[in-house]
């Protein structure tokens, strides 16, 4: 049984393809149009997945979208009336949209899928076509790719179509929704609000609100429980609407946040000054806090030690690396491409298991390390610039002498990280490195920490991680007496968000490593994903040049070629 | 002949270009005035039956949770749209 899973036309667009409930393939749709955060319906996406299942479409069994359009749309018309007359900018916002396009998501989904396969008739389209719910489409990307018979299932986000916070149980092939909070009490939202205050994108710059948090004190995190959010014993929350605009405008907030917190909201270009260092460490204090109490009520009313994230919010890797030292959890999972995207997988695993009642395929790797995407051969001929054959020790060699080396292998990780296949290599022991990074290539802020990839069989001695961490999604502490050697990965609170490299899933990028640790005693690399400020990372050999020819990068591996900047001249 | 047809061509786009302008333009009025006069007063009599869909009432001192009861999702609900 082959069942295709869509998510569209909110953010992240993507698709995924499972067969007889193993992943085929999967991917968003901004790699290919290459717009950032791609809402528009994932046609590439959905392309390249019939390709990688040798199928056409009409040999698809089952199309599940990733949610409900209409149960949105009643969200939007009862926040309407809650806040009228309030809410006029909004209103007028939002309805001729959806009068517009997004009320007839089943058309424009018909209309995209006819695109690809022209022979297929509307009804068998219709036939084909399910419609799962936005959380429990995140909650079964987690779950049903995790390595659990049974687990707790909990997602958190901004909003789905109501829900914004759940709690599940995952058993077998079942996975049953127990309890929830709805919009607009949410998390995500309250994240998103101080996001926003801070000068940052919403949808895009909660992880720089998340890298800014070290620099803080949480002197704020009275005040928010105080006044912005109610949190009970059990985690469960209400948010005070009187301080969130998003109910009414297009604004996160207002004046009155600012009165309340004394602080005035930060424009994209002014100086982050200590205020909003503080007001990140605060708003991540709580946020770690609820999630911790979420947690600790779930575990124990459900009697679960297993526990699944997925989510937005579940990309705080800094709250994951929390629960897991304060050892509140036994055994987390967390869905690597957590947010919307990861949704497509769990719309095509709940036509499986939910629907279709198919036996459940457990198994320790069925992200596949995330390498879902693309994968392109490359010829010599084909480089339009003098490379030569790899050798890694030419390449040690250069990353010891302060070189950036981009490395461009195999399949295109699926979700926000880049996991050494569409990476950014670099020594992590060069004091300036950070800099280098930063201002010649990434041109991000300051502030920001960069990650380290580490051999999984000596992570244990750099960092304090018991198991493997092949995703990046929690942050550990690096030890104490490690932390000046890799001054570039370790942010100012003495943590780093791991990558722990296993030789059998990534034999390439673990020899490379394995040379540098010969060579240095440092069995790590700073990695950051391939791409240029405000872009989406790479996928094509192509995007792989232009990226090299437009940054400072110093050196590009391009399969088993390498080419130099002065190569290129 | 090829001129006036040219000119007729252009006049005609220009008609309908008005025609979807005018179109937006009443129909963001019908919008607005449908706000103030249709759903503003329907959300104040919600008001005033109290209906709180939303759960907009701070802070709920009586309750020990605010953790609600999901709807199950079943086979038969997953081939709506709603």
């Amino acid at each position: 049984m082959i069942i295709l899973g869509i998510s569209a036309f909110f953010h992240d667009s993507a698709a995924a393809i499972i067969n007889e409930g193993e992943v085929i393939a999967a991917c968003s749709e901004e790699r290919f149009s290459r717009i950032k955060n791609d809402a528009s319906f994932p046609q590439n996406s959905i392309i390249y997945c019939l390709e990688m299942a040798k199928i056409n479409l009409s040999d698809i069994d089952l199309i599940v979208f990733y949610d409900k359009p209409l149960l949105k749309l009643d969200r939007l018309i009862e926040t309407v009336f809650a806040f009228a007359p309030k809410g006029i900018h909004f209103f007028m916002k939002a309805f001729p949209l959806w009068a517009k396009e997004k009320i007839f998501q089943k058309i424009l989904l018909i209309d995209g899928l006819k695109d690809i396969s022209p022979k297929m008739t509307n009804e068998e389209l219709h036939k084909k076509l399910l419609f799962s719910q936005h959380h429990f489409s995140h909650g079964a990307s987690a779950f049903f790719s995790s390595p659990y018979k049974e687990s707790l299932v909990i997602t958190l986000d901004g909003v789905g179509e109501w829900q914004t916070t759940t709690i599940g149980i995952g058993n077998d092939n079942n996975y049953e929704i127990k309890e929830e909070i709805n919009f607009p009490h949410s998390l995500g939202l309250l994240y998103s609000t101080f996001t926003y205050f801070c000068g940052f994108k919403v949808n895009s710059g909660e992880y720089k609100l998340m890298g800014l948090a070290p620099y803080g004190r949480a002197r704020f995190k009275d005040i928010i429980l105080k006044e912005l959010i109610d949190v009970k014993d059990d985690g469960s929350f209400r948010l005070n609407m009187k301080y969130f605009s998003y109910t009414t405008s297009l604004q996160m907030c207002g004046a009155k946040l600012e009165k309340l917190l004394q602080v005035k909201k930060r424009e994209s270009t002014e100086e982050i000054t200590q205020e909003y260092k503080d007001l990140a460490a605060s708003i991540q204090a709580v946020l770690e806090k609820i999630i911790e109490k979420i947690v600790i009520y779930a575990t124990h009313k459900y009697n679960q030690k297993n526990v699944c994230l997925a989510g937005g919010v579940a990309l705080n890797s800094c709250s994951n690396g929390k629960l897991i030292a304060k050892k509140i959890v036994q055994s987390l999972w967390v869905q690597p491409a957590a947010g919307d995207a990861g949704s497509a997988l769990g719309a095509a695993y709940i036509g499986y298991y939910i629907y279709a009642k198919k036996n459940r395929l457990i198994s320790s790797n069925s992200m596949k390390n995330s390498y879902l995407g693309p994968e392109f051969t490359i010829h010599h001929n084909n480089i339009p610039y003098p490379s030569q054959e790899l050798n890694l020790e030419l390449i040690v060699d250069e990353l010891t002498k302060g070189k950036v080396i981009a490395y461009f292998q195999g399949k295109m990780e699926f979700g926000p990280r880049a996991l050494g296949n569409r990476s950014i290599l670099a020594d992590p022991r060069n004091p300036q490195m950070k800099d280098i990074l930063n201002h010649k290539i990434k041109f991000r802020e300051s502030f920001r920490p960069f990650a380290p990839i580490v051999l999984e069989e000596y992570a244990h001695e750099w960092f304090e991680v018991d198991n493997q961490s092949a995703y990046m999604t929690n942050v550990f502490k690096v030890r104490p007496e490690k932390r000046k050697l890799i001054p570039a990965v370790t942010h100012i609170d003495g943590t780093a968000r791991v990558q722990t490299l296993n030789k059998n899933t990534h034999p390439k990028l673990h020899l490379l490593i394995s040379k540098f640790y010969d060579k240095t005693g440092c069995p790590l690399l700073i990695n950051t994903s391939l791409n240029i400020k405000d872009e989406p990372i790479v996928c094509t050999p192509d995007e792989a040049l232009n990226c090299f020819h437009k940054t400072h990068i110093d050196g590009l591996i391009l399969n088993q070629y390498y080419l130099t900047k002065e190569d290129m001249k | 002949m090829k001129l006036s047809k040219i000119s007729l061509q252009n006049l005609g786009y220009q008609f309908t270009k008005l025609n979807d302008e005018l179109l937006k333009k009443i129909a963001y009025i019908l919008l607005f005035l449908s706000y103030y006069f249709l759903i503003t007063p329907i959300s104040f009599l919600m008001k005033l039956l109290r209906r709180d869909e939303l759960k907009l009432k701070w802070k709920n001192k009586k309750t020990k949770t605010y953790w609600e009861p999901a709807k199950p999702i079943n086979k038969d609900s997953l081939t709506k749209q709603f």
